[in-house]
């Protein structure tokens, strides 16, 4: 079913989950992508990819939040942070929504997407069919590069065959590259608060809602 | 061992007396045998410093025979330091002389166990391993060592294994259940992840992470039966850790729910008491209004969305 869609990845989600998984470079990190999907005519969704394509569907990736960085094999957190998250992006004006999972593994040069992180991305799909599940390359990370998303590895669903690589991932921000190192050097990772520190902690924000400013 | 702070304060003085000496040759025998002493019995890893004051130790002859008795724990230390530093070579050199003068020892061979795994000969450096633990099946060091090694390598069901083969000696040592459950945890093996929690339980009662521990890996299987003995848990962490235990007070009200919707419409037995799951809601609520009151408004909609369903 998504096949045919682009995923557009705006610069602040980019900087947050890179930095996310940097800031636990021996452990799992996972999170989740908050956006829109557009298909100008959602009626023909079933007709295939080739209509699709004609008509421009799109996930737009606008924000990431991230979740864990211990036990992300475990439900009822993860349950807690999912409700928590969906709730905040639908009272808020926008109409941002959850549009996808990122992931990293705990292992350096572990470049799959385990069953682990499949099932939370199905339990997403059930909602968003479209949903992109983005998997950061760990061996990317030491040496990152200005302009690709060489670092990450997009994975999508259809009905056919449950998540492929999936090569339609671009940046949308020409600066985000650039501004994703000076902030590594800066080691802005050490302020972003995940869910994880915030069950810890409650009075740091999952939103990061400073985390730029 | 707790690190004593007048011992830190000499390690200190004594790396500033080094510093200047660092990659060369002699100079201040005393210092640098003092300081390896103190890093060994304060059991800290600064393999760096180890290997730069340590390897003119091991390699000047004269240096060698001065240090005694001590050589064969001065020769393992650099060994196991550089190893941390990728100077292969000298950690080859000092295993060697090691496995000389203690042919067969644990110790000896948990050193060219790491050398393979440095090479990434992974099956051989397991290959030693075993064959140790045939021989003497109740080292500590090397069933630890195999099962850090099947890890590194990604090989959770080995680890898990190697591990179960080690608490069959060992079975009071908790870490090794908390390590294995870990591992199944991984491994998404839930069941035996439980099992393992229990057996932790039964040593460390009081803990209340492992409450919590147990208690999310009993909900992740579900069933109205582990939600249950989830909630129950949960509310033990409460209980342990004085109250404010915001994952546990979620996980209460989260396993109240999920009873809530696997009973609905079963009209045998009593209804469930709805104490806990309020009161937690509740204290929940007053934590956010103390702490984080920007986020009160989410965690009042979903937690009231929670209520609901009770």
């Amino acid at each position: 079913m998504s096949g045919g869609y682009k995923y557009s990845l705006h610069q602040a989600a980019y900087i947050k989950l890179i930095l996310h998984a940097i800031k636990h470079p021996a452990a799992a990190v996972n999170g989740l992508l908050i956006g829109k999907v557009s298909s100008a005519s959602p009626q023909n969704d079933d007709a295939g990819a080739q209509a699709i394509v004609a008509a421009g569907g799109a996930v737009d990736i606008h924000d990431a939040v991230p979740l864990f960085h211990s036990h992300l094999e475990l439900a009822p957190m993860l349950e807690v942070a999912l409700a928590q998250v969906d709730e905040y992006y639908s009272s808020q004006a926008g109409g941002l929504s959850i549009v996808g999972y990122y992931h990293a593994n705990e292992r350096y040069n572990d470049a799959d997407l385990g069953s682990a992180a499949k099932k939370i991305a199905d339990k997403i799909a059930q909602y968003v069919p479209q949903a992109a599940v983005i998997l950061i390359d760990n061996t990317k990370l030491q040496n990152l590069r200005k302009e690709s998303t060489a670092t990450l590895q997009l994975f999508t669903t259809t009905a056919r065959s449950s998540w492929q690589r999936n090569t339609r991932l671009s940046l949308r921000d020409a600066s985000a590259g650039s501004v994703l190192v000076d902030h590594v050097a800066g080691k802005k990772y050490r302020s972003l608060t995940d869910f994880d520190d915030h069950l810890d902690d409650v009075s740091k924000d999952w939103r990061n809602l400073d985390f730029f400013r | 061992m707790a690190i004593r702070l007048h011992e830190l304060q000499e390690l200190d003085k004594l790396e500033e007396r080094l510093s200047p000496l660092a990659g060369k040759p002699g100079g201040d025998f005393d210092a640098r045998v003092q300081c390896l002493r103190l890093l060994r019995r304060m059991r800290l890893r600064r393999s760096e410093c180890v290997v730069m004051y340590g390897q003119e130790l091991v390699k000047n002859k004269a240096w060698t025979r001065r240090l005694g008795t001590q050589l064969w724990d001065v020769y393992e230390q650099v060994a196991l330091a550089a190893l941390d530093t990728g100077d292969l070579e000298l950690a080859q050199e000092c295993g060697n002389a090691v496995a000389r003068k203690f042919p067969g020892s644990q110790r000896v061979a948990k050193m060219a166990g790491m050398l393979l795994e440095a090479q990434e000969e992974w099956e051989e450096a397991d290959r030693v391993y075993k064959e140790t633990l045939e021989e003497t099946p109740g080292s500590h060091l090397i069933h630890k060592r195999r099962v850090a090694a099947l890890k590194s390598q990604g090989n959770l069901t080995g680890a898990a294994e190697a591990l179960n083969a080690y608490l069959d000696i060992f079975q009071a040592d908790a870490e090794g259940w908390r390590e294995l459950a870990e591992i199944y945890i991984k491994l998404q093996q839930y069941r035996q992840a439980a099992y393992c929690y229990e057996e932790v339980l039964v040593s460390q009662p009081q803990n209340s992470l492992i409450h919590m521990a147990y208690a999310d890996v009993l909900y992740t299987l579900g069933g109205v039966d582990n939600f249950r003995l989830a909630r129950k848990y949960y509310a033990a962490a409460v209980e342990i850790s004085g109250g404010g235990n915001v994952r546990a007070l979620y996980g209460i009200v989260q396993s109240a729910a999920a009873i809530a919707a696997a009973t609905k419409g079963n009209k045998r037995g009593e209804p469930e008491s709805t104490d806990l799951p309020l009161l937690a809601v509740d204290v929940l609520k007053k934590e956010y209004q103390q702490h984080c009151p920007a986020l009160l408004p989410i965690v009042t909609r979903t937690l009231d969305g929670q209520v609901a369903l009770l």
